[in-house]
């Protein structure tokens, strides 16, 4: 009796549900652009033949109608349970994405570890096209241009749709999602979108800004002007720690000054002229982070989750808006390494 | 002294008589040999077997010291002619027959029966041709370094390999006749102060419970061994090797060993001790425990590959990482089978190569590898019947599994993997975990003798752990683990 209750819950937990590979239709990107009255979807999915990657669009009213009309086209059944990126054209961010999300959420044939992008005044449909002319077999080929991006990192922190879900959901955080857009022929990393809620708001273009603040960046580049030109100055070993002390927020970030393109001739031999420079990158530092609060309180979209931060060390504060919470910054950075040694003088 | 169901029958006096009965008795053998000789108006006859008597022996040696002085007393003649043959022939076992029945027994095992007339006795003597084919090396379990010498088919060298290497009084042997036909002599080996008695006991109850017609080899007496828990996995090693029975013995196990048999029994096998090979005591202990993991690795292997393949292949190709799932995609595409019966199709077909490699002469062997292994495979995937990763699956599954030399154990390791398989194709990753569940209930659940199965991992035992898949070197190894016996457990020192 045991034994064959035992096989019963086997049937019951199994369904039997088994599918052979050679059955399904692997789906890799997906995109999805805004149409008249519903979506068009786009979808790179795994050839017949070696190295070959097709591209198949469906159009309907809702995702799901969108996807099955995409169906038709294959022989087999689209398997989305690998899919590596899905892709949204601005327009259906900005309309708002709850529908969309609820579909991904709820349809269980897809994994939830996917990421998103936003396609920046292109079609999906075009970087999905781009994508398959030009990387054909290579599916992580948009995951890539991050990766290799030294200032603009993508993590699974931030980027991947369970995240993206979390922040959508939750009362105190605001998501972010990177785009990529088409310039001159070539994919490219464009602005960070800011969204409320599930809608998309605006664009920034200081990535580098809300990366720094949220502690997910190594090295960055500054500019430093000076009369006619500007010096390039490499930040390395960057660290960001947020502090919250009563009703404000204190973030200190440190770093080590490098000196890659001396342009202004500026000498770094005295304490004092490297104390100059310094300055003056923190000074410049101090400035993009400051443009970057700014430009996401305009919008009163906390971007950073420091409302949640505040209201895990005070939970008893119960409301408060994001454009009257006062943000500190200090920029702490070392010169040992700021030195002109194998730089060329004239 | 041969027990037989039939009531004794004492011998009769008359020789032409006993010649008659004895000649119909074995159905007019060909190979019985009779001759009656009338030295100086006594009537004398002897009988043997040509087959498995030494003719010389008995022309030169019996008849020349029969025809002694005859002329005694009619009374002391019998006596006189066996201390006469007890003088002269010095290096073969004599003995004093009563029973008719007896004399059959002595005829097969190579003896001469000499009868005297008017006497209701009989003379056995020894004298058995060698039979044998000398010592050869094994064939069945390979060595690199150590001893190279493996049991033949007769009992006596083969109890006398182990006494070579045990010389210690303690060694018992103890020999049961089974078989009512074959009357075959099974020798039962301990070492009596390191053995728990009571297993001995058990062991030679069981022998002696034997009702059997014929045991003509150990195979025969492990199925009357079997315990009530069913297991494909064996509890006994059979072996070839005598010095795995001698470390098994001073371990405080049982040997059994079979007359003409060259593979000896030990009692109880554990399961760790299938992940063990005499020559792991003749090397560097570190490189022995690296040796033993990969033993472990290749079971892991051999019996979860294929069904993990299938899992992954029909129910849960998710967890694979994009390229290798796109890799395995294209490869499956022209593949007309579903992915379990490519792998037990595969798997059958290696086994009927692997079968018809023990079987065929090793002239042929060469020619049925490269038809079997190269073509078939070549071809067949090139015809797109089966994927070659298929092939790469059954190919690790195979030759993992042919890392163990015990044949029953492989055995036992093709039930599990089919098993696994069955549960895969239909149940995907659920049905492999349970199955695994079961496997490990199972091997946990069974015991040998009183010792559980899987000691001394679980129930953990940290002196059986120090020679178990780490092994100690031997100077630092000073205790028998106690789950077999519990006496006598120092095997470094003096200490008792």
């Amino acid at each position: 009796m045991k034994k064959i209750i035992l096989l019963l819950c086997l049937f019951l937990l199994t369904s039997c549900d088994s599918k052979e590979l050679s059955e399904l239709s692997i789906g890799t990107v997906l995109g999805v652009d805004q149409s008249k009255d519903g979506y068009i979807v786009s979808c790179l999915v795994v050839g017949k033949e070696e190295n070959k990657t097709l591209l198949y669009t469906g159009e309907g009213s809702s995702i799901g109608s969108a996807l099955s009309n995409l169906n038709l086209n294959l022989s087999e059944n689209l398997y989305l349970d690998h899919i590596q990126s899905v892709v949204l054209s601005d327009k259906v961010a900005e309309k708002g994405m709850k529908n969309l999300l609820t579909y991904f959420l709820k349809e269980k044939t897809i994994q939830k570890n996917f990421y998103l992008f936003l396609a920046k005044d292109v079609k999906a449909n075009d970087i999905l096209k781009h994508l398959l002319e030009t990387s054909g077999n290579d599916y992580n080929s948009i995951t890539n241009i991050f990766k290799y991006h030294d200032q603009i990192k993508f993590s699974d922190q931030t980027d991947s749709f369970n995240e993206f879900l979390d922040d959508v959901l939750s009362k105190r955080k605001e998501p972010v999602l990177h785009s990529i857009t088409i310039k001159e022929g070539k994919l490219g990393i464009s602005d960070l979108g800011i969204f409320k809620s599930d809608k998309l708001k605006t664009f920034t273009k200081d990535a580098v800004g809300y990366s720094t603040l949220m502690n997910n960046v190594k090295q960055i580049h500054l500019e430093i002007p000076c009369s006619d030109t500007q010096s390039i100055i490499t930040v390395n070993q960057m660290k960001t720690k947020t502090k919250v002390k009563k009703k404000d927020i204190y973030n200190t970030i440190t770093g080590s000054i490098e000196m890659k393109e001396n342009r202004c001739h500026f000498a770094m031999e005295s304490k004092n002229d490297k104390n100059k420079i310094k300055q003056m990158a923190e000074k410049e530092l101090e400035i993009l982070l400051q443009k970057t609060i700014r430009e996401s309180k305009e919008i009163g979209s906390d971007i950073f989750g420091y409302q949640d931060l505040l209201y895990k060390k005070n939970p008893t504060i119960i409301s408060f808006s994001f454009k009257d919470l006062t943000i500190n910054n200090q920029v702490k950075l070392s010169t040992k390494k700021l030195n002109d040694k194998g730089v060329y003088h004239e | 002294m041969v027990h037989t169901n039939n009531k004794v029958i004492t011998v009769d006096k008359n020789v032409d008589k006993m010649i008659q009965k004895i000649t119909e008795e074995v159905h007019y053998a060909g190979d019985l040999k009779t001759r009656t000789l009338t030295i100086k108006g006594h009537k004398l006859a002897y009988l043997f077997m040509e087959s498995v008597s030494s003719g010389g022996t008995i022309s030169e040696f019996i008849v020349r010291s029969m025809t002694f002085d005859m002329k005694q007393n009619k009374d002391s003649l019998f006596t006189n002619l066996f201390n006469n043959l007890e003088n002269t022939i010095s290096n073969s076992s004599l003995k004093i027959l009563d029973e008719y029945n007896d004399i059959s027994f002595y005829l097969a095992s190579g003896f001469t029966i000499i009868l005297v007339n008017g006497y209701q006795k009989a003379i056995a003597l020894e004298t058995r041709k060698d039979l044998s084919r000398g010592i050869t090396e094994s064939s069945s379990e390979g060595i690199i370094r150590g001893p190279k010498d493996s049991f033949t088919e007769t009992h006596a060298t083969n109890l006398g390999l182990i006494r070579k290497r045990i010389k210690d009084p303690n060694l018992v042997i103890e020999d049961v006749f089974i078989g009512k036909r074959t009357k075959t002599k099974v020798s039962t080996l301990y070492m009596y102060d390191i053995v728990d008695l009571d297993k001995a006991k058990q062991i030679k109850k069981k022998l002696s419970r034997i009702d059997v017609d014929g045991i003509l080899d150990s195979g025969h007496i492990r199925e009357f061994l079997v315990t009530k828990q069913k297991s494909v996995f064996p509890k006994m090693i059979s072996t070839e090797r005598p010095d795995l029975v001698c470390t098994s013995l001073l371990n405080g196990k049982i040997a059994i060993l079979v007359e003409s048999s060259p593979y000896a029994l030990i009692i109880p096998a554990l399961f760790i001790d299938f992940f063990h090979n005499p020559e792991d005591y003749y090397q560097k202990p570190s490189n022995v425990t690296l040796t033993r993991f990969l033993r472990v690795i290749a079971f892991l292997l051999t019996i979860l590959v294929p069904a993990l393949y299938i899992s992954i292949m029909t129910f849960n190709s998710n967890i694979l990482p994009e390229k290798l799932l796109v890799s395995l995609y294209h490869q499956r595409l022209s593949v007309p089978f579903p992915t379990s019966f490519e792998v037990i199709i595969l798997l059958i077909v290696f086994e009927i190569l692997r079968e018809c490699d023990i079987r065929t002469p090793s002239a042929m062997g060469t020619s049925m590898s490269i038809v079997g292994g190269l073509v078939l495979g070549d071809a067949a995937v090139s015809a797109g019947i089966v994927s070659p990763i298929t092939i790469i699956i059954v190919a690790v599954t195979s030759i993992s599994g042919l890392l163990f030399s015990d044949i029953d154990m492989i055995n036992g390791i093709r039930f599990w993997r089919l098993l696994f398989i069955l549960f895969s194709t239909f149940f995907g990753i659920i049905g492999f975990t349970l199955c695994l569940i079961l496997l490990v209930t199972k091997l946990s659940h069974l015991k040998v003798l009183g010792t559980d199965y899987l000691s001394p991992i679980s129930p953990l035992n940290m002196t059986g752990l120090k020679d178990s898949i780490v092994r100690i070197p031997k100077n630092k190894d000073d205790k028998r683990p106690n789950y077999l016996s519990e006496k006598n457990t120092y095997k470094l020192g003096g200490k008792k």
